[in-house]
């Protein structure tokens, strides 16, 4: 079965320069169309809009942080499938294993090596895809 | 010949240590929010904590992303504190004494580094 490619990536995040890497460093695949936000309600409506393939989820934000905005992506018909993965300085074993039990399928450790996170995500994204 | 790939490299390379150098600014400034913070925190205000503990968590992941591994730990340090004075009784002065020391360690590293890289305060 031919794997489905990742195309469409939404990175939310509270910090603006790191939205910016983010945002370049996923650019550097080619391939990959990279989408940001800074808040949680601001990325539900954008799934809404625009279904991204893959979300990326910072932890700590303001108002709606990652984990209650991944709650509501579960509990909306349109979104729950959705995959999403954590990006966070909170990385400790029972952090990730914590994350993965409420449904991320993936955490990504903050800081990050911006020239390897492309290949991290894509690496990620084949791991789902081979499971599935 | 340089590729797409190369040379979108090389970009992100460069505006990494722009951002860097934009982060220390940035954080020289934090540090008088850091001071309020411990200002209002003595003074019982447990927003305040949480506010502490929210801008340190942001200088702790943004800090070695722009390579200032330093004052990302002195950050973490300052942030697991906070979260610690979150648990404790308001006003008590053993957690007080230490978030005001994690807040100086943090500050003279800041200072420093910003200092060597030629870096001066938006404020």
């Amino acid at each position: 079965m031919e794997r489905a490619l990742l195309q469409n990536v939404l990175y939310v995040d509270d910090e603006p320069h790191i939205r910016e890497i983010v945002a370049m460093a996923l650019s550097l695949s080619g391939d990959l169309s990279v989408q940001t936000c800074d808040s949680g309600s601001q990325a539900l409506a954008l799934m809404r809009a625009q279904r991204p393939d893959l979300v990326l989820l910072d932890v700590m934000m303001p108002d709606m942080d990652g984990p209650a905005t991944l709650a509501r992506m579960r509990a909306d018909a349109a979104l729950a499938s959705l995959p999403v993965v954590f990006m966070t300085a909170k990385a400790m074993p029972h952090e990730i294993s914590g994350f993965l039990q409420i449904g991320a399928i993936g955490v990504i450790a903050k800081p990050f090596d911006p020239m390897r996170l492309a290949d991290q995500v894509l690496q990620m994204w084949e791991r789902l895809a081979d499971a599935g | 010949m340089p590729d797409d790939r190369t040379d979108g490299k090389a970009a992100l390379q460069e505006r990494v240590a722009q951002l860097g150098l934009q982060f220390l600014r940035r954080t020289l400034g934090d540090l008088v929010t850091i001071r309020e913070c411990l200002d209002a925190c003595a003074a019982g205000d447990v927003g305040a904590i949480a506010q502490l503990e929210r801008l340190t968590h942001r200088i702790h992941g943004t800090g070695l992303t722009f390579g200032f591994p330093a004052i990302s730990q002195y950050a973490a340090d300052l942030e697991r504190l906070a979260r610690a004075a979150l648990r404790s009784p308001i006003g008590d002065s053993e957690m007080l004494e230490s978030l005001a020391a994690g807040a100086r360690h943090l500050a003279d590293e800041v200072t420093r580094t910003a200092k060597a890289a030629g870096v001066s305060s938006a404020r």
